[in-house]
C-alpha cells in the first residue's frame, strides 16, 4: 500500500559529495529522516556523475522513510559550461558575461527536456534562452 | 563577525518561478558546497505520493554559509545581485537566520524506534527501553552522525549475513564500521576477536562509544583507517561500503581472509552487482550467497 507523504524536499548538491552538513542536514533532519542514510544513498547513486551538480527530489513519508529521484543538472550549470564562464552576471540586464550559440541552447534544451514543463525541444529552448539572458549571457545565431 | 564551527547562517529568498534559477545560482555561488534547497509552493495537500505545485506563488530558495569575517561582504554582494535580478522579475528580500547543529542534527532521533533485523538481532536506540525476548541479541545504539542505524537495507543485509555466517570463536573484521553496529553484532554472535576500522574519525568515535555501551571492549578494537589498519587474517569480514571501494579493495580483502573464511560485501546497488561479483571472483573468491533488499545487494564469497 502506498504510504502517506509528509514532505517533498528538493536539493541541488554536488554528485557523490553529499555530507550531513547543511543543506542536507537542515533540510532533512527536521522531517525525521536519518540523514546519513540519505547521504550514503545519494553518493552511491550519483557516483558516476561526480563533478556535476545533480538536483534531487526527496519524498519523505509519514513513517520517516524516504525515496528520491535525481534530475538533470541545473540549466545554469550547463549554460556556464557551454559559455566557458565561472559564474553568471550579478547585473544581467547591464553587464553581459559571455555568449552561447543557438545550437548550444538546443543541446541543453534536449538534455533538460525530461525535467522541463515543455512539450518539445523548441519550447524547452525558449525556457533555456530565458535563463541564459537572466544570467547575463548573450544568445547568438 | 565570527561564529563557532557548529553555527551556520541560513540565507533564504523568495522569488518568482521564472527568476528561481538565476536567484538560486546567485545563492549557491556563495553557499556551502554551492548547494541549494528549493521549496516549491504546494497547492494540494500532500497525500499518497501526489502533489500539485502552485504556479502563482513564489519559490523559496535557501543556502547555508559558515559565519566568518567574510560573511558580511558576501551578504552585500548577494543583496546587490538580488536587487538587479529583481528588476526583471519578483525577487523578495534576503532573509538570514542563525542555525545551530543541534537544532537539526538529532531531530531524526525522535522517530527512531526499536528495530528487529533477521531472526535474533534487535537494535535498541540508547534512549528507549526494550524488554528482550529469549535469544534476542540486543544492540544498544546511538549512531549520531555515523552510518549504520539499522534502518538502511545495506546494514540489514549485513546483519542477516552475520547471523548466517558467524561461528563462535572466530576472528572478524568490520571494514567501514560507521556506527559500530556490525562490530557489536559480530562480538555478540560469538566472535572472540573483532577489529573494526573506519577512515572517518566521526565514525571511529561513534563506534568506540557503541562498543563501550554494549560492554564489548574486551572483544572489539576500533581503529582509524582502511584495510591496512586491519593487519592479520580473519574468518569473517563484513564490508558495508560502496561498490567502487569494494572493487578497489578486492585483492586486499581476499588477502585478509583466512582459508575457508567468508566475506560479506554490501552497499552494492543492483546495477553494479555483476561488476563487483566479477572483481571478487578475479581476486580468487567464490560466490556463496546473495542477499537482497529493495535494489541493494550483499554478496557473500569465500576463500577456498
Amino acid at each position: 500500500m502506498a504510504k502517506k507523504v509528509k514532505a517533498v524536499v528538493k536539493l541541488q548538491i554536488p554528485a557523490g559529495k553529499a555530507t550531513p552538513a547543511p543543506p542536507v542536514g537542515t533540510a532533512l533532519g527536521p522531517h525525521g529522516v536519518a540523514i546519513m542514510n540519505f547521504v550514503k544513498e545519494y553518493n552511491e547513486r550519483t557516483a558516476s556523475q561526480v563533478g556535476q551538480v545533480i538536483p534531487v527530489e526527496i519524498t519523505i513519508f509519514e513513517d520517516r522513510s524516504f525515496t528520491f529521484i535525481t534530475k538533470t543538472p541545473p540549466a545554469v550549470d550547463l549554460l556556464r559550461k557551454a559559455a566557458g564562464i565561472e559564474k553568471g552576471s550579478g547585473v544581467p540586464n547591464r553587464q553581459k558575461v559571455g555568449r552561447v550559440t543557438r545550437d548550444q541552447i538546443r543541446e541543453i534544451a534536449q538534455t533538460k527536456l525530461p525535467d522541463l514543463n515543455a512539450y518539445d525541444v523548441d519550447q524547452a529552448a525558449k525556457i533555456i534562452e530565458g535563463t541564459a539572458r537572466s544570467m547575463g549571457l548573450e544568445v547568438e545565431g | 563577525m565570527t561564529g563557532s564551527q557548529d553555527t551556520w547562517l541560513e540565507l533564504r529568498v523568495e522569488a518568482d518561478r521564472e527568476a528561481a534559477e538565476p536567484v538560486g545560482e546567485l545563492l549557491a555561488r556563495f553557499g556551502y558546497q554551492h548547494a541549494l534547497v528549493i521549496q516549491e509552493p504546494i497547492l494540494d495537500e500532500l497525500s499518497w505520493g501526489t502533489y500539485v505545485v502552485d504556479p502563482d506563488r513564489p519559490v523559496t530558495l535557501t543556502t547555508y554559509v559558515r559565519e566568518t569575517d567574510e560573511t558580511t561582504g558576501a551578504l552585500d554582494r548577494i543583496r546587490e545581485g538580488l536587487w538587479h535580478l529583481g528588476r526583471i522579475r519578483y525577487v523578495g528580500e534576503l532573509q538570514t537566520r542563525r542555525v545551530r547543529e543541534e537544532d537539526w542534527l538529532n531531530a531524526w532521533k525522535a522517530h527512531y524506534r526499536v528495530i528487529r533485523v533477521g531472526r535474533r538481532v534487535v537494535i535498541k536506540p540508547t534512549w528507549l527501553d526494550y524488554e528482550p525476548e529469549r535469544e534476542d541479541v540486543v544492540i544498544d545504539l546511538d549512531p549520531g552522525m555515523a552510518f549504520g542505524t539499522g534502518l538502511h537495507p545495506t546494514t540489514r543485509l549485513c546483519l542477516r549475513a552475520i547471523e548466517e555466517f558467524s561461528r563462535p570463536g572466530m576472528r572478524a573484521l568490520d571494514l567501514g564500521t560507521g556506527s559500530g553496529v556490525l562490530a557489536v553484532a559480530l562480538a555478540k554472535m560469538g566472535a572472540y576477536r573483532v577489529v573494526a576500522t573506519d577512515i572517518d574519525p566521526v565514525a571511529v568515535d561513534a563506534a568506540r562509544a557503541a562498543v563501550e555501551r554494549n560492554s564489548a571492549s574486551a572483544l572489539v578494537e576500533v581503529r582509524e583507517g582502511s584495510i591496512e589498519a586491519a593487519e592479520g587474517t580473519y574468518d569473517l569480514i563484513v564490508a558495508n561500503i560502496i561498490a567502487s571501494v569494494i572493487i578497489e579493495l578486492a585483492p586486499s580483502l581476499a588477502a585478509a581472509l583466512e582459508s575457508g573464511g567468508h566475506l560479506v560485501a554490501s552497499g552494492i546497488l543492483e546495477e553494479r552487482y555483476e561488476e563487483v561479483a566479477l572483481w571478487l571472483a578475479a581476486a580468487g573468491l567464490h560466490a556463496r550467497d546473495l542477499l537482497r533488499e529493495d535494489d541493494w545487494i550483499a554478496i557473500v564469497v569465500s576463500k577456498e
